[in-house]
C-alpha cells in the first residue's frame, strides 16, 4: 500500500484523535488553493507521524484472518461514515442563519381608483357630442370603463403621442391604477403608459411631451405606505416578525419599476431633490433585504442602477457618503448588512464606489472603530486571534467579507502598499491558523474565503 | 450601459488559468453533483466580479460558463436561479460570442468592420453534434442542441395551455427564464451577422447562424414549432385575464417566504417570456426576408432548402383558428409586424389585381392598409368580406391594423415609408377611411354589433379628426 491510498482507507482516519489534524482533506485542499510552501512543508512533517503510527497498526493486523478483518473493516467503516457525517452536521450550522427582513407589514387602505373629474375629461365629453358617436353609441355612464379599455390596448398612449399632452387628471388616474390596482392587467398596462410618457418626445421639435402632473417624492413614498413599508428613515431596520405575514401588495412590481423609468429621464425633468433622491436609493436597497421580493430581483438591481445614476456628479459626490452612513446605521449588524452591500451591482464607476463605501462604513461600525481610517480598521482586524476558542468566527466572516468589499471595490489596491500589507497579514491569519478540521461554525468559511482572496491577490 | 468588450481571448495566459481555479475552488467542498447553495452564490458572484462587473474584466473561462450554466439549470432555490440566469445574460451582453469589430481603432486601411466568432467561447447551444446524437438534454450541464430548444418551446406550450400545471413551480420558472436566454443569444447573434449581411451580401453569414441552423434541421418540425409559439402566447394572455383579482388568493396567507417571492418572480417572468416569445417570431420573420432575398439574388443554393415563411404560418393559423385571432393580436405589440399580419390576413380574402410577390420593389396601393380600408367603400364587396371573413374576426382585424399603422414610427425609411404607405397617405386620412370603412360595414349589415376594441378604434380616429383638423 502506498502512502497515498492508505490515507484514504478509513482505517487510518480512525487511528487519529478526530480534532486533530486529517490529512486526507488537507491534501484536498491543497491542490486547489495552491498554499504556499510553509504549509506544504506542515503538512509533510504530519504525513510522516501517520505514516510511523501505520507501519505498527499494520503489523498488528497480519495476525487476524482476512475474513475477520474484512467484517471489522465494514463494521467500522459504516461507524466510521458515521462520525463523519455527524461532523459535518456540526459544521453545517453556518447555513441556518440567513438574511432576511420583512420590510412591508399590513397593507392600508387603497384609495379611490377611480377620480371624480375623470368624468369630465375633455375627450370624452367631447365625444359624447360627436357625430360620429353615433356608430360608436358611447353612453356617460360607460365612460369609465371605455377608459380603462383605451388603456389597456394602447390607445390612450397613441392619441397622447398626437396630442404632445397629457392632461393633470389622466396622468393622475393612470399613475393610481399603476399604484394601486388589484388587476394585473390594468396596473402593467399603467405601467407602460407611465415608463413610456416619461419618454415621450414631440415629433416636431423633438422636446419632451407636455406633463401636466408628475407624480412627487410624497406621491410615491405614499405608494409604498399604502402596501406596508416600515422601514421609514427615522428608524432602524429590524426583523419585525412578530407583525402579519401578509403577502406584499403585488403593486410593488410595478412601482419598481415606475421608479426605475423615472430616474432615468433626469436629463429631462427633475423631479426629486438631492436629499430624495438619497432616501429613494435607501429604500430601494431596504427592498432587497425582503426575501418575499428575491423574485423581483433582476428588475431591483436594474431600479438601484437607475436611482443611483439619477443625481448629477456634483450631488453624488457629496451624497455617496451620507447614503452609505445612513445604511451603516440602519442595517441589523448579522449577515444583512452582507446582504446590503452585495445587492450594490458593482457594474459602474457610482456603484462600485458605493459598494465600497457602505462595506467601509458598517466594518467601521460593527468593529466599533472610535476613530474610523484605513490603517486602525485593519489593526483591529489584524488583532483578532482567530485560533483562540473564545473568537467568534461569524464575526469574524462578516468582517472578512465586509474588508474585502470595501477594498476590492474601492480604489486599486496597488496603490496603497500599505493597506495592501496589512490586508494580506490579516488574510494569512484568517487562511493559515483556522485547521481545516476546526468544527466551530464558521470556521471553513472564513478559511476558504481567506484562501480565495490570497491567492487572488498573489496572481495580481 | 454596458459595452461590448471587444478585447478577447488573445491567448490563455498562467494569469487566467490561476483565476479560473482559483474561482472554481470555490465549489470544490461540494464533490457531488449539487453544490452547496451558499458556495454556488459565492462562486457566482466571484465570475461577476472578475468579468462583468471588472473594470478590465476579462471573459471567463469554458469551464466558468459551463458551470455557471449548470448552478442554473439543476439549482435547487429561486436566488440560484435568477442570479446564474442573470449573469448568463449579463455575460452574453458583455461577451458575446459572435459580434462585429468595428476595425476602425486598429488601422486606417482597411477598417471595414467584420464579423467575429469566437469559436473559443462557450455557447448555451450545441448544434454541430445533430446527426449523432438522440438527445443531449438528458444531462441539465450540456448544451442546448436543435432537438432539446424545441421540446423547450413545446414544454412551455404545454404548460401555460395546462390548468392543472402549477404555474408557479421552480421547473417552469427555469423553463421560461432559459427560453428567454436562448432567445436573446439568438438574436443578439443575429443581428450582428445580419449588420455584416448587410454589407458584404455574402449570405453564408446568415446562413451559418444559429437561428437559420435551429430551423433548418430535419429534426424539428418547424411549423409545430411556429404553432407552439402562437399556443404560448395564447396561454399566457389567458393566465393574465383570468388571474386578475390577485387579492382573492392571497386570502390563503399561509404562503412561505418562498412561496410569495415564487409568485412574484413568476409575474416577471411570464410577462419576459411574452416578450420573447415575439422577439423569436420577429426574428424569424427578419431571417425570412433576408432569404427571400438571397433567393432572388441566386445567393442561396440548393442546401438552403424551402422554408414557409413565418408569416404565412401565423396568418394560416389565424384563419383556421379564429379563437386564438383576438389574444394574438392583443399580445404582439411590434406595429410593423402586426400590421404585416393583418395585410397578409386580408390578402387571402379580399381579391386584388396587384400580387403581393412585388412587394417593395413597386407599392402597390391596394397592398397598403389604406388601400384595404379603401375597398369597403363598395357596399357590396363589404358584405361579401364580412361573408369571408366573419364580422368579428373583421373588426378585430381592421381595429388592430389602425392602432398598427397608427403606431408605426412617422420617421422611417424611405423603403418602409413606400411600404406602408406613410408618406403618401396622412393620419387623417387613415382616420377618415376607417371611420367610413366601420360606416359602410354597417350599412351592409345592418345589426353589426360594434365590439368593444372597434369602439375605441373608432373613438381614436374621430378624436384625432377633431384635434387635427
Amino acid at each position: 500500500m502506498t502512502q497515498k491510498a492508505s490515507m484514504r482507507s478509513p482505517l487510518d482516519f480512525e487511528l487519529e484523535d478526530p480534532l486533530l489534524d486529517s490529512p486526507a482533506p488537507a491534501k484536498r485542499r491543497k491542490k486547489v488553493i495552491g498554499l504556499d510552501d510553509l504549509l506544504t512543508d506542515y503538512y509533510k512533517e504530519k504525513d510522516k507521524c501517520i505514516e510511523g503510527e501505520l507501519k505498527s497498526k499494520k503489523a498488528r493486523k497480519i495476525d487476524s484472518s482476512d475474513e475477520e478483518d474484512n467484517a471489522r473493516e465494514a463494521t467500522l467503516s459504516s461507524a466510521l461514515d458515521k462520525y463523519h457525517k455527524q461532523m459535518q452536521d456540526m459544521g453545517g450550522d453556518d447555513e441556518i442563519s440567513h438574511w432576511g427582513l420583512h420590510v412591508f407589514g399590513t397593507q392600508k387602505s387603497l384609495p379611490e381608483l377611480v377620480l371624480p373629474e375623470l368624468h369630465s375629461y375633455g375627450l370624452l365629453q367631447s365625444f359624447y357630442e360627436n357625430k360620429h358617436n353615433s356608430l360608436v353609441g358611447l353612453r356617460r355612464e360607460e365612460g369609465d370603463t371605455f377608459l380603462e379599455g383605451l388603456l389597456i390596448n394602447g390607445w390612450l398612449l397613441k392619441l397622447i403621442t398626437v396630442q404632445n399632452h397629457v392632461e393633470e387628471v389622466i396622468a393622475k388616474w393612470v399613475f393610481n391604477l399603476m399604484m394601486f390596482s388589484s388587476k394585473g392587467k390594468i396596473r402593467m398596462s399603467a405601467c407602460d403608459f407611465w415608463c413610456s410618457i416619461l419618454s415621450l418626445k414631440n415629433e416636431d421639435n423633438a422636446s419632451p411631451i407636455r406633463i401636466d402632473w408628475v407624480p412627487n417624492y410624497s406621491d410615491i413614498g405614499g405608494a409604498l405606505d399604502v402596501y406596508g413599508y416600515i422601514c421609514n428613515s427615522s428608524s432602524n431596520w429590524a426583523s419585525h416578525t412578530d407583525c402579519d405575514l401578509v403577502e406584499p401588495s403585488k403593486n410593488i412590481q410595478t412601482w419598481i419599476k415606475f421608479v426605475t423609468a423615472f430616474c432615468e429621464v433626469r436629463s429631462k425633468r427633475i423631479m426629486l431633490s438631492t436629499s430624495e433622491a438619497v432616501e429613494l436609493i435607501i429604500v430601494v436597497i431596504s427592498l432587497f433585504l425582503d426575501r418575499r421580493l428575491g423574485g423581483l430581483s433582476i428588475l431591483l438591481y436594474k431600479c438601484l442602477v437607475s436611482t443611483i445614476n439619477y443625481l448629477t456628479d456634483d450631488e453624488w459626490n457629496t451624497s455617496s457618503e451620507k447614503i452609505a452612513k445612513c445604511l451603516a446605521c440602519r442595517v441589523p449588524r448579522d449577515l444583512n448588512c452582507l446582504r446590503v452591500v452585495e445587492c450594490i451591482s458593482g457594474v459602474d464607476g457610482r456603484s462600485k464606489s458605493l459598494r465600497s463605501k457602505v462595506a467601509y462604513e458598517i466594518l467601521a461600525i460593527y468593529l466599533d472603530a472610535k476613530v474610523a481610517n484605513d490603517e486602525e480598521i485593519l489593526n483591529i482586524l489584524m488583532s483578532i486571534k482567530v485560533k483562540e476558542r473564545s473568537c467568534d468566527l461569524f464575526k469574524v466572516y462578516i468582517c472578512l467579507i465586509l474588508a474585502e468589499n470595501w477594498l476590492m471595490w474601492g480604489p486599486k489596491l496597488e496603490d496603497r502598499p500599505v493597506i495592501c500589507e496589512m490586508w494580506g497579514v490579516f488574510l494569512r491569519s484568517c487562511s493559515f491558523f483556522i485547521a481545516s478540521t476546526d468544527l466551530r461554525s464558521y470556521a471553513s468559511k472564513v478559511r476558504n474565503r481567506a484562501s480565495y482572496l490570497l491567492h487572488g491577490s498573489s496572481t495580481d | 450601459m454596458m459595452q461590448v468588450d471587444f478585447r478577447r481571448r488573445k491567448g490563455r495566459g498562467v494569469f487566467e488559468v490561476g483565476i479560473e481555479e482559483n474561482i472554481l475552488a470555490i465549489l470544490d467542498d461540494a464533490q457531488e453533483a449539487q453544490y452547496s447553495h451558499d458556495n454556488s452564490l459565492a462562486f457566482l458572484e466571484a465570475v461577476r466580479a472578475t468579468s462583468v462587473a471588472a473594470d478590465d474584466g476579462i471573459p471567463p473561462t469554458i469551464k466558468l460558463v459551463a458551470a455557471v450554466f449548470r448552478i442554473f439549470r439543476t439549482g435547487k432555490s429561486l436566488e440560484l436561479i435568477i442570479t446564474s440566469s442573470q449573469l448568463l445574460n449579463e455575460l452574453e451582453q458583455k461577451f458575446p460570442r459572435v459580434f462585429v469589430d468595428e476595425g476602425a481603432l486598429e488601422l486606417s486601411s482597411g477598417s471595414q468592420p467584420r464579423l467575429i466568432v469566437d469559436e473559443q467561447a462557450w455557447s448555451p447551444f450545441a448544434l454541430n453534434l445533430d446527426s449523432d446524437r438522440v438527445t443531449s438534454n438528458e444531462s441539465p450541464a450540456c448544451p442546448i442542441d436543435t432537438l432539446g430548444f424545441y421540446l423547450l418551446i413545446q414544454e412551455l406550450a404545454g404548460a401555460v395551455n395546462d390548468s392543472n400545471v402549477q404555474l408557479q413551480d421552480i421547473r417552469y420558472l427555469r423553463s421560461m427564464l432559459l427560453f428567454q436566454y436562448l432567445v436573446n443569444v439568438i438574436e443578439v447573434e443575429f443581428l450582428a451577422r445580419n449588420r455584416i449581411y448587410e454589407e458584404t451580401m455574402q449570405w453564408t453569414i446568415l446562413r451559418e447562424s444559429t437561428l437559420n441552423i435551429l430551423l433548418n434541421s430535419r429534426r424539428v418540425n418547424y411549423k409545430s414549432l411556429v404553432k407552439d409559439c402562437l399556443s404560448i402566447i395564447c396561454g399566457l394572455h389567458k393566465i393574465h385575464a383570468s388571474s386578475n383579482d390577485f387579492l382573492e388568493d392571497s386570502a390563503a396567507k399561509s404562503s412561505k417566504d418562498s412561496q410569495i417571492s415564487l409568485a412574484f418572480a413568476s409575474l416577471e417572468v411570464e410577462v419576459e417570456a411574452c416578450v420573447a416569445v415575439q422577439k423569436l417570431m420577429i426574428t424569424i420573420t427578419k431571417l425570412d426576408e433576408l432569404k427571400k432575398q438571397a433567393d432572388l439574388k441566386g445567393f442561396t443554393t440548393r442546401a438552403d432548402g424551402v422554408r414557409t415563411p413565418l408569416v404565412e404560418i401565423v396568418v394560416n393559423e389565424l384563419t383556421y383558428d379564429n379563437e386564438i385571432l383576438s389574444p394574438v393580436l392583443q399580445v404582439l405589440d411590434h406595429p410593423r409586424w402586426k400590421l404585416e399580419l393583418v395585410l397578409q390576413y386580408f390578402a387571402k380574402y379580399i381579391t386584388r389585381p396587384a400580387v403581393r410577390t412585388r412587394r417593395g420593389t413597386e407599392p402597390e396601393e391596394d397592398a397598403t392598409f389604406y388601400g384595404t380600408l379603401r375597398s369597403f367603400t363598395n357596399i357590396s364587396s363589404a358584405k361579401s368580406v364580412i361573408k369571408k371573413i366573419g364580422s368579428e374576426a373583421l373588426q378585430l382585424l381592421l381595429a388592430h391594423g389602425f392602432l398598427a399603422q397608427i403606431s408605426l414610427p412617422r420617421k422611417c425609411s424611405k423603403s418602409e415609408a413606400l411600404l406602408y404607405s406613410i408618406l403618401e397617405v396622412s393620419l387623417l386620412e387613415i382616420c377618415r377611411e376607417m371611420i367610413s370603412a366601420f360606416n359602410n360595414l354597417r350599412k351592409a349589415y345592418s345589426h353589426l354589433e360594434i365590439l368593444p376594441i372597434a369602439k375605441e378604434a373608432l373613438f381614436v380616429a374621430s378624436t384625432i379628426l377633431s384635434t387635427k383638423s
